[in-house]
Parts: C-alpha cells; sequence; structure tokens
C-alpha cells in the first residue's frame, strides 16, 4: 500500500482542466518560484501555519497560559506548536501522509458532477515528484474511467513523466523561464531537464497545454518571451494560456510565516499584446482569468 | 364575543366603518408612524382616496368596485394597466392568496364562455360588471384616436365574445385578468407557463408576417415592465415580494420536455431588463436542453436571482404520489415563492403556518430532564416536535377565508361544482407549512451528542443557563458550539440519519389528515420567515446568538463546496407530505459564475440528475454589498435574492443586508 503526501482536496474546481474537477494538491516541489501561489505545498514535511484572524484564544482576549479549546496548542505561550487538532483549524500542520484507498474514497465523491469532460485534477506542489507512489490510486481512477488531469512544472526525471503518461489524459504545463541562466538562479531549476522533459511530452502528447505567469521584468522580459515564442514555433503545442499573478495567497504567507513576494502588476495591455503575438504565429491563446 | 369583535361587526355596518377597516389594514404599507397623531394625520391623508364598497352579497360588493373603476392609463407603452390601490371590496375575514389563476379562461376563451361556465347568481353580477367595465375601456381606446388606442378598443371589444386574436392581445388579456386580481385586493399573484400559453398566438402572429421574434421580444419587454407596475402596493412582505413568477418550460406526461422560443425570449429579456420584479422559474429535467439551461445560467449570473430552477425529476413523482393527477403533476407551478401548487386549478394556501424546529428543541431543554443517553434525549424532543407540529396543522385548519366569488371564477371545478373556492370549490385543497430553523436544530442536536453526551464536556444545564444568559459569560462554550465539524449542510452520514428522522417525525403528523376543506396539508424546509421568526426566538445550541437569524432554507452556515450541498439535499427525503418548497440557496461570487458559464451549466445538469428538489442562486460579492451599505447611492441597481423573491439591495432593511453580508463572506472564505 503505497502512501501519497498531500495537504488539500479541492472540490469544484473550474480553473484546473477541463469541466469541474476535484483537485489534490500534493506536496514537495523542486524549485521555487518567487510567485509561487501555493508556498504550503512546497517542502516535504507538513509545515505549521497559524491563522490569527482564526484563533479563538487571541479571539476572546483570553489571558490564561492554556487555550480552552485545545490544551496541548502553545500559542497561549508563545510557542506555534500543536498536538491534535485546533476545532478552527487556526493552527495546525498541513500536509498529511495518506494511503491511496483512503484519497480515492475522498476524490470520489463529487464523481456524479463531472459529467464527460471533468475528472480529477493532481496539482501541488509538484505531484509529479510522487509519480511511482501516485500509480496504484491513478490505476484505480482510471479503471473507474475518470478523466485524470496534472498540473506540473516539470522539473522532474523523465521517469516520472514517462510513467504519468500511461494515466494521464490532459497535462497541463508551466512554462517559465526558457534562460538557462535566470531559470536555475530565479526558479532553481535546471532548463535543460524542463525542455527535455517537454519535448519528450509533446512529440507523443499532443493535447498537452501550456500555462505561462505573465510576469513583469521576468518571464515579460523580451529575450524571454522571445525564447516563449521560437518554442511554441517549433514544438507547436495546442493551446497556451497564459495569465496574470494575483495576491489572494497573501494570506497563506502570512499563514506560514514565509514572506510574500512584491510584484507590479501587468496590464491588461500586455496581455492582448501578447496573446496577439502568440496567435500571429499560429498557436492558439487564451487569456486564463483565474 | 369580546368587545373587540363586536366593534369590529358594528364598523363593518358602516361605510364609514368600512372604510377604517381597511385604511387600518393597509397601514403598514403606506405609514410607519405608530403615535396616535401619525395615525390620525395617516387617515386624513388617504381618507378621500380610498373608496370601499360593500353590497348585498360579496359578488354584488365586487361588481360595484369593478363598475365604478376609473378608466385611465398611466403608462407609457402599449398595454391598458390600471390599479387603483385604494379601492376595494368590503371584505373581513383573510382573502385566499399566493396562488395562480386560470388565465387562458379569458385568453383562450371570452367573457360570453365565461359567463356560461357560472352558476352563483352574484358571479353573474361580477362579469356584468367586467364587461360594462371592458365597454368603458374600449370608449377609452376609441377616444384616443391613436394607433394605440384603437389597438385596446379592438382588443377589449374582442374579448366580451372571441378568444384572443393576436399575440398582443392575449399579452393584453393576461394583464386585464392579472390587473383585477390585483384589485380585487388579492396578494402574491403568479401568472404561470406563460410560453406554454402564449405560443399558439405567437406561432400564428408569425405565421401571418404580422410578428417578427424581434416583435416579440419588444412586447414581452413592455409587459413585464407593466407587471413591475405599483411596485409598492404589490409587495408583501417586503419591496420585491410581489408573487409575480412566471414559469417556464416543464415535462409533459410522457417524460418529454417542452420549452419553445418563448421560454428563451423571457428568460433573455428577463435577463437583460435586471429588474427584481417579475421573476421567473425555470422548471428543469434531464432533457432539458443544454442552449436553454445555459440561457437560465446566463441570466442568474445578472445577479437578479432567478430564474428559480425546480426539478421536474423530483417534484412530478412527488406531486403524483401526494394526489394530484398525473396531467396537473406536470404543469405544476409554484406559490409566490417555490411552493408547488396546481396554477388555475389550486385553492392550495401554501403558506400559511410556520414549523419552528428550534422551539421543541428549547423546549426540550426546559423540561429539564435527566437522560441516559442522546437517544433519550432525541426521543423527547421528538415529543415536543409532534406536539409542535401538531399544534401548527390544527391552527391552519381553524383559518377560515373569505368567501371569493371573484377567486372562484378563474380557478377551475369552482363553476362545476357550483362551490366557492373558499369552500372547497376548486380541484385541489391543500395547505401548506413551511419552516424555519431547521439546520439549527440540527447543528444544535449534533452539538448535544458530541458535547454532552459523547465528550461530556457541558452538562444539558450548563448549555440551557448558557442560552437563557445569551452565552453572556459563555463565550467560550459559544466558540466550541460553533466548532462542530458536522453540521447542516454537510454530507455526512450522522447528519443526514438526523436530518431525515427529524423530517420522518414530522411527516408522520401530516399522514393521514385531512383539511376541513377536504384536502391534505404539506410542509417543506424553506421558509421567508428565517428573519422575522429568528428576530423573536431566543439564543440556541447550534451557537446562534438570540435575535440572529436562522439558516437560509437549505445552505450551510460554513463554506462547504456546492457539490457537496447538492449531495447533501438530494440525500434528503421529498416524498410524503414533504414538497412544499425545498431549496438548496448558494451564494456564488459573480466573477466565478460569469466567467464560467460553461461550466455551471454542466454543473447544473449533474445536479438535476443528482436530485436536488429547488435551487436559486445569489449571486453577489461581499465587497459590493458592504460598500453598497455604506453608500447606497452608487449601487441603485444592485438586486439581491431575499427568500423567494428579489429586491434593490438598498430596499431592504438593514437587518436583512447583514444577513446577506454575513453569508456572502462566509461563501468566499477559501473552502
Amino acid at each position: 500500500m503505497s502512501q501519497i503526501l498531500y495537504s488539500n482536496i479541492q472540490r469544484f474546481c473550474l480553473h484546473d482542466g477541463p469541466g469541474i474537477r476535484t483537485t489534490i494538491f500534493l506536496m514537495g516541489c523542486g524549485i521555487r518560484c518567487p510567485w509561487c501561489a501555493n508556498p504550503e505545498n512546497l517542502g516535504t514535511q507538513p509545515l505549521l501555519f497559524f491563522d490569527k484572524d482564526e484563533c479563538r484564544y487571541f479571539r476572546l482576549h483570553n489571558q490564561s497560559s492554556v487555550c480552552p479549546f485545545n490544551e496541548s496548542c502553545g500559542i497561549p505561550r508563545g510557542k506555534r506548536y500543536i498536538k491534535g487538532e485546533c476545532p478552527f483549524h487556526a493552527i495546525g500542520y498541513n500536509g498529511k501522509w495518506a494511503d491511496s484507498d483512503f484519497v480515492f474514497q475522498l476524490l470520489m465523491k463529487d464523481r456524479s458532477f463531472w459529467g464527460n469532460d471533468g475528472g480529477v485534477t493532481f496539482s501541488g506542489g509538484e505531484a509529479l515528484l510522487q509519480a511511482e507512489a501516485l500509480v496504484p490510486l491513478w490505476k484505480k481512477l482510471k479503471e473507474e474511467g475518470v478523466s485524470l488531469c496534472i498540473e506540473t512544472a516539470l522539473f522532474v526525471p523523465l521517469l516520472n513523466l514517462q510513467i504519468a503518461m500511461q494515466y494521464i489524459n490532459t497535462f497541463l504545463v508551466d512554462i517559465k523561464l526558457l534562460d538557462n541562466t535566470l531559470c536555475r538562479t530565479v526558479l532553481g531549476g535546471d532548463v535543460n531537464l524542463y525542455r527535455n522533459n517537454l519535448e519528450y511530452l509533446l512529440t507523443r502528447n499532443k493535447s498537452a497545454i501550456l500555462r505561462f505567469p505573465v510576469v513583469k521584468n521576468i518571464t515579460l522580459q523580451p529575450e524571454n518571451i522571445q525564447l516563449l515564442l521560437d518554442f511554441l514555433v517549433k514544438y507547436r503545442p495546442s493551446k497556451i494560456q497564459i495569465f496574470k499573478l494575483h495576491d489572494l495567497a497573501r494570506k497563506k504567507y502570512n499563514m506560514f510565516h514565509m514572506k510574500f513576494w512584491e510584484f507590479t502588476q501587468v496590464d491588461d495591455k500586455n496581455m492582448l499584446e501578447l496573446q496577439t503575438r502568440i496567435q500571429k504565429i499560429g498557436v492558439e491563446c487564451d487569456i486564463l482569468n483565474v | 364575543m369580546t368587545i373587540k369583535s363586536s366593534l369590529k361587526t358594528i364598523l363593518s355596518n358602516t361605510d364609514i366603518g368600512r372604510k377604517l377597516l381597511f385604511l387600518r389594514r393597509v397601514k403598514g404599507k403606506y405609514s410607519q408612524d405608530t403615535t396616535f397623531k401619525g395615525k390620525v394625520r395617516y387617515v386624513a391623508k388617504y381618507w378621500g382616496k380610498t373608496r370601499v364598497y360593500a353590497g348585498e352579497s360579496d359578488g354584488d360588493a365586487i361588481a360595484k368596485m369593478i363598475k365604478n373603476l376609473r378608466v385611465r392609463n398611466e403608462n407609457y407603452g402599449i398595454f391598458y394597466y390600471a390599479l387603483e390601490p385604494l379601492t376595494t371590496w368590503f371584505f373581513s375575514k383573510p382573502l385566499i392568496e399566493n396562488t395562480t389563476v386560470n388565465y387562458s379562461l379569458l385568453v383562450n376563451g371570452s367573457l360570453a364562455e365565461l359567463r356560461q361556465q357560472i352558476h352563483l347568481e352574484e358571479q353573474n353580477k361580477i362579469i356584468d360588471a367586467i364587461k360594462k367595465y371592458v365597454e368603458r375601456i374600449i370608449k377609452y381606446g376609441e377616444q384616443l384616436e391613436t394607433e394605440k388606442g384603437n389597438a385596446i378598443a379592438v382588443c377589449f371589444d374582442n374579448l366580451k365574445n372571441k378568444k384572443a386574436g393576436s399575440f398582443f392581445e392575449a399579452l393584453q388579456r393576461i394583464l386585464f385578468v392579472n390587473q383585477l386580481i390585483w384589485q380585487t385586493q388579492h396578494k402574491l399573484n403568479g401568472l404561470g407557463n406563460l410560453d406554454f400559453l402564449l405560443y399558439p398566438y405567437y406561432r400564428a402572429d408569425i405565421k401571418k408576417g404580422i410578428l417578427t421574434k424581434k416583435d416579440a421580444e419588444v412586447l414581452i419587454r413592455e409587459f413585464l415592465q407593466v407587471l413591475h407596475q405599483y411596485y409598492h402596493f404589490k409587495s408583501a412582505a417586503l419591496l420585491g415580494d410581489t408573487g409575480q413568477i412566471i414559469l417556464l418550460g416543464g415535462s409533459d406526461e410522457a417524460g418529454n420536455y417542452q420549452a419553445n422560443e418563448l421560454t428563451e425570449i423571457f428568460l433573455d429579456v428577463i435577463g437583460s431588463l435586471g429588474l427584481p420584479d417579475p421573476k421567473c422559474l425555470l422548471k428543469v429535467s434531464n432533457k432539458t436542453p443544454a442552449v436553454l439551461l445555459e440561457k437560465a445560467i446566463s441570466c442568474i449570473a445578472t445577479g437578479i436571482g432567478n430564474p428559480l430552477l425546480a426539478n421536474d425529476e423530483i417534484i412530478i413523482p412527488q406531486l403524483k404520489r401526494f394526489g394530484y393527477s398525473e396531467q396537473d403533476a406536470c404543469q405544476y407551478g409554484v406559490a409566490a415563492c417555490w411552493e408547488p401548487l396546481i396554477p388555475g386549478k389550486s385553492f392550495d394556501q401554501n403558506n400559511v403556518g410556520q414549523i419552528n424546529y428550534c422551539l421543541p428543541l428549547i423546549q426540550t431543554l426546559n423540561d429539564d430532564g435527566v437522560y441516559e443517553d442522546f437517544n433519550e434525549f432525541l426521543q423527547a424532543f421528538y415529543t415536543h416536535l409532534q406536539s409542535h407540529v401538531n399544534e401548527v396543522i390544527s391552527n391552519v385548519d381553524a383559518i377560515q377565508f373569505q368567501h371569493d366569488p371573484f377567486m372562484s371564477l378563474f380557478v377551475s371545478d369552482c363553476n362545476q361544482d357550483k362551490e366557492d373556492i373558499s369552500e372547497g370549490g376548486a380541484s385541489y385543497n391543500n395547505l401548506g407549512i413551511l419552516s424555519v430553523g431547521m439546520g439549527n436544530a440540527i447543528n444544535g442536536l449534533l452539538n448535544i451528542q458530541k458535547y454532552v453526551f459523547k465528550e461530556k464536556r457541558y452538562s444539558l444545564t450548563e448549555l440551557q443557563d448558557a442560552l437563557q444568559t445569551n452565552f453572556a459569560s459563555a463565550e467560550v462554550m459559544l466558540e466550541v458550539l460553533q466548532s462542530n465539524p458536522e453540521k447542516f449542510g454537510k454530507d455526512l452520514p450522522n447528519v443526514l440519519t438526523l436530518v431525515r428522522n427529524i423530517v420522518d417525525k414530522t411527516n408522520s403528523c401530516f399522514e393521514g389528515r385531512k383539511n376541513h376543506l377536504g384536502g391534505k396539508f404539506k410542509f417543506g424546509l424553506s421558509s421567508p420567515a428565517y428573519l422575522m421568526i429568528g428576530q423573536n426566538f431566543g439564543a440556541t445550541p447550534d451557537g446562534r446568538k438570540a435575535g440572529e437569524a436562522f439558516f437560509t432554507h437549505i445552505s450551510c452556515s460554513e463554506t462547504v463546496p456546492y457539490t457537496e450541498l447538492v449531495e447533501f439535499a438530494s440525500h434528503l427525503d421529498y416524498s410524503g407530505h414533504r414538497f412544499n418548497g425545498n431549496v438548496v440557496d448558494f451564494m456564488v461570487s459573480p466573477d466565478l459564475i460569469q466567467t464560467n458559464i460553461k461550466k455551471f451549466t454542466l454543473f447544473i445538469r449533474a445536479c438535476i440528475k443528482q436530485g436536488f428538489f429547488e435551487m436559486q442562486m445569489n449571486v453577489v460579492s461581499s465587497a459590493t454589498l458592504i460598500a453598497a451599505k455604506a453608500h447606497p447611492e452608487d449601487f441603485p441597481r444592485l438586486i439581491v435574492r431575499v427568500w423567494g423573491f428579489s429586491a434593490y439591495f438598498n430596499d431592504l432593511p438593514e437587518e436583512y443586508k447583514d444577513v446577506l453580508i454575513q453569508r456572502a463572506i462566509a461563501a468566499e472564505k477559501a473552502a
């Protein structure tokens, strides 16, 4: 029985692939994009979070050194620590190990709502890092006729991708920085690993969709855009979706005691210009509204 | 006889007395001043404008009123529609309301044909009066010497002896019947399946080449705007609560889904008009075409709060089992909000009583009983519950309705059976009860199960004390009670079992009971009164403070994914007497639905299959609501769904605004 490390399962997701989907967020990622919207899923250890807004100990201005809702919680004593569960999910550990069977039951809850297009999406973190461990779950879902989708940045060993390709129907692949040095210094990734994986994928799976975050001064730099366009001309993926960053994750950064990376937002004009340039070279391009 | 009732009788016998009684009844609409001076000023202000007609019989009074209606058309537009809010016939008992009459009697028929069907002399007088009124309208139309005047004159002339001769005429006749229903002071008047009623006329005119689809859209647009007139007069409990509900689509006896071009046109026009009223309801089934579903979602996404979606797959079988005929069950409509009835054939008064599920719970706590385990407590609760429900049923059955020869004219079978609608003349004579506090009661019971009996964290006495002091020095307990992960609305076995058992126990009180008109009783889990009753109810063990609103229909106080709420709703049992409206209520972010219409359409299709009963969506963002509360002048056209109707946010009392803001915030928290 294999175990997988995941943090959350979200039902009724409309932006994680075709149709209505249930998305499972796996833990662990090999790169560190400054603008990551799921920072709590980057590490491979359960991570502590503290949401002061939900903390009733603070809300009730309690003075004692013991929280009336969970005695083992360290917050009253100034320590970020808890044993057991906080009934308000104000503090806890993000990430749990679970058996595939257990996860399977949870994922199948919305089976009736997926219809022909919907299904399960694997996200994270980097879901492909746990490809081997995910195989039993993928097998089971496939036996049930569930459509599988994966969101990946592809900075993983080729073997992981090859395993996944036996089960996953739709690949949503991030494409960010294509220059070797920038990829290494900004993301912490090896662009050659990425390129090889993507080439492998696109030559065998034409339905893969690329996703490009439009980040001012970084991915939107002219040199990177040119590399992007060259890449698109060479490999002609079925579609690329471009999207702006958002700051909905700001609170999460706070909760997990991490520093939010401030960014300057791009204009809609920039988005439309980029979309036009991509469409001119004959690749379908959508602007994704998250 | 009490002094009050003697005084009432004396007053009812004089002109002045009748006027005073009427003004007293409608005061709430025109004056909020409760001081003596205020009341005197109110009476003085409206005295001259008020006309109350009485006669030898009720029919006579109604006839007199209609005979004296002023002919005038205050509206821009091409239809004739004139209401005099302060003109009435005198009646002393509760008037039948909240239903839909048979419009086809005067659309597919004429006044002459209607006269042939009646048997009561007082109804003859009414028809005479209507005819005389019609003659005056014809004269008025002719005098205008305009195209509009001419069209009206011709239309009303045809009304005397022929069926409607065109699409325009059909619409005008519907408005005329509607005007008279309101004029006779009936409230919350529905309109029925207008797409089905109007379609033959639409198709005939298109074939003849005298109407295009665009023309029809313009006509319907005007039609709806005319209905929206007299908004203040027509609104019952709150502004917007007019009950002007248009049914669209539906299944036939073979199970096929019926809809036509007009179904789509109505949805388009209602969506683009952006008015809170009239509203519509789309009946849906597994066979509803995707295009139509998508139109409905697009309409909902504009934020006007309708169409309400009613699931034929669930509703029709239950209606049949209850005793509605197969043909009638397929043609079901609803009362003002969502309570099923058969338009044109129902006396069914569907909102005449309220069950408060929290009442027996508080009563059980106040018993100060000693219980071995939760099950014993639950049994005690059931006893109180059944006693409460039985009392509500008896009270409801005791209501004597006003003798109503006018309504009887327009509700089928009353004429055949020569019985007035208030005496059981209609085809169906059922009484409907709504309920509040189910969600709160369930959460309260789950709390007692967990924190009192399982974890032994609190005793029943401690809980009682906390409730009686409104959690004054029990802040920790309040938080604990709100933190139970098992909640109404969550698709969990323990929750579902409890809900089903309680609804079963409720249902058993209804079984075998007949009302004094020979019909049955029914109940449902939605209610307009979630705030009205909540405001006057003390704290409850789910962690609800005194005076706060109960949950709105079938919804969850916490953020649950929409799919979970629908799963929960579809696992409930709607059989037996349980079908008097069971609405799943969603708060949806405008961004989410407006950019995902196709996916929401897929979702609704799946929901229909899963088996919800009825569904409505409130498409609002908390940010907009908060801004609108602070600066209403910046949001003059912001519309929200309140209970079974939509209203301008700015028109709502502050408490309702607050409830909506709280619900929107809760819904927006990341799941």
